[in-house]
């Protein structure tokens, strides 16, 4: 399962500058962690009001991560 | 939506000028309608009139349901989930998709319609961005949508019969403002409750107390 792509095509449809976004997917035993890299100007875009956009965001990567049974969690970094 | 009127020798004739006007080739994704049928002159005799046809289409030439099947399937495939969009209705304000999977409708759906939501709220957004399009995407599948309305009306209902029968208030599980809304509706007749939103955001949540009077 490649998380990267499945919130890459998400988050670069949504932000202004998707040259700039980084994702890097780090693996543990029982979690994977995405963390998510945007310019200054593109952080509210991922977010959203009241963080609509990343709870969407992470309940569509958690639909996905249902059948691994992997906890997948998604960082957004400043 | 945009609209022009064509004349041709026949009601067809006028149509089909209009499409290669407009630079349709689908005739299906346009609304026609015959103003006039017209009237040919019979061998020169009589007064012949040309038909006249008036076209409704939708502007900016990216279709808005192609690009909708197009997120949608790509998204499916990345989230490693089986589905395909089976049917798209394409409405002045609304576009309704219907989505179809062997297996997995269940982690479509997620518990309580969170994950069919969350598409459906990044869909919006995602064809918001790409195309401009203000039109409204709604996201069904093995008409959940119905099924989910129709079990809200019953355990609401059954709510308030607990509610009129204990004589104490009750509050329902947090929902969102559409399925809030169908709560107030429901029981907005019934005049042994009255019903109340509380709570901010997500967390906003109905209580359903019986009324003062006694």
């Amino acid at each position: 399962m490649n998380y990267s792509e499945l919130v890459g095509f998400m988050v670069k449809s949504l932000v202004d500058h998707p040259e700039q976004v980084e994702i890097r997917e780090i693996e543990g035993e029982k979690s994977t962690i995405l963390e998510l890299k945007v310019t200054k100007d593109d952080i509210g875009k991922v977010i959203g009001k009241h963080g609509r956009i990343a709870r969407a965001i992470r309940t569509v990567i958690n639909a996905s991560a249902t059948k691994t049974g992997k906890r997948v969690v998604l960082e957004i970094l400043d | 939506m945009k609209v022009i009127e064509v004349e041709g020798r026949t009601s067809d004739d006028a149509t089909k000028k209009a499409l290669a006007e407009l630079g349709i080739r689908d005739a299906s994704k346009v609304n026609v309608e015959v103003i006039d049928q017209g009237k040919s002159g019979i061998f020169g005799f009589g007064v012949s009139r040309p038909a006249k046809v008036r076209i409704y289409y939708n502007e900016g030439g990216e279709d808005v349901g192609d690009k909708v099947r197009e997120i949608l399937e790509t998204l499916l495939n990345k989230m490693d989930i089986e589905g395909t969009v089976k049917d798209i209705k394409e409405g002045e304000t609304k576009v309704y998709v219907e989505l179809d999977s062997k297996s997995s409708s269940g982690l479509i759906i997620g518990k309580k319609g969170k994950t069919l939501e969350a598409l459906q709220f990044m869909v919006n957004l995602m064809i918001n961005n790409a195309t401009g399009s203000e039109k409204k995407i709604i996201l069904d599948i093995e008409a959940y949508r119905d099924k989910r309305e129709k079990a809200l009306k019953k355990m609401s209902r059954d709510m308030a019969i607990k509610v009129v029968k204990s004589g104490r208030p009750l509050t329902l599980e947090p929902m969102n403002p559409l399925e809030r809304r169908l709560i107030h509706l429901t029981l907005q007749n019934d005049k042994r409750v009255v019903t109340k939103s509380e709570g901010q955001g997500i967390y906003r949540k109905i209580r359903i107390s019986p009324s003062s009077k006694k």
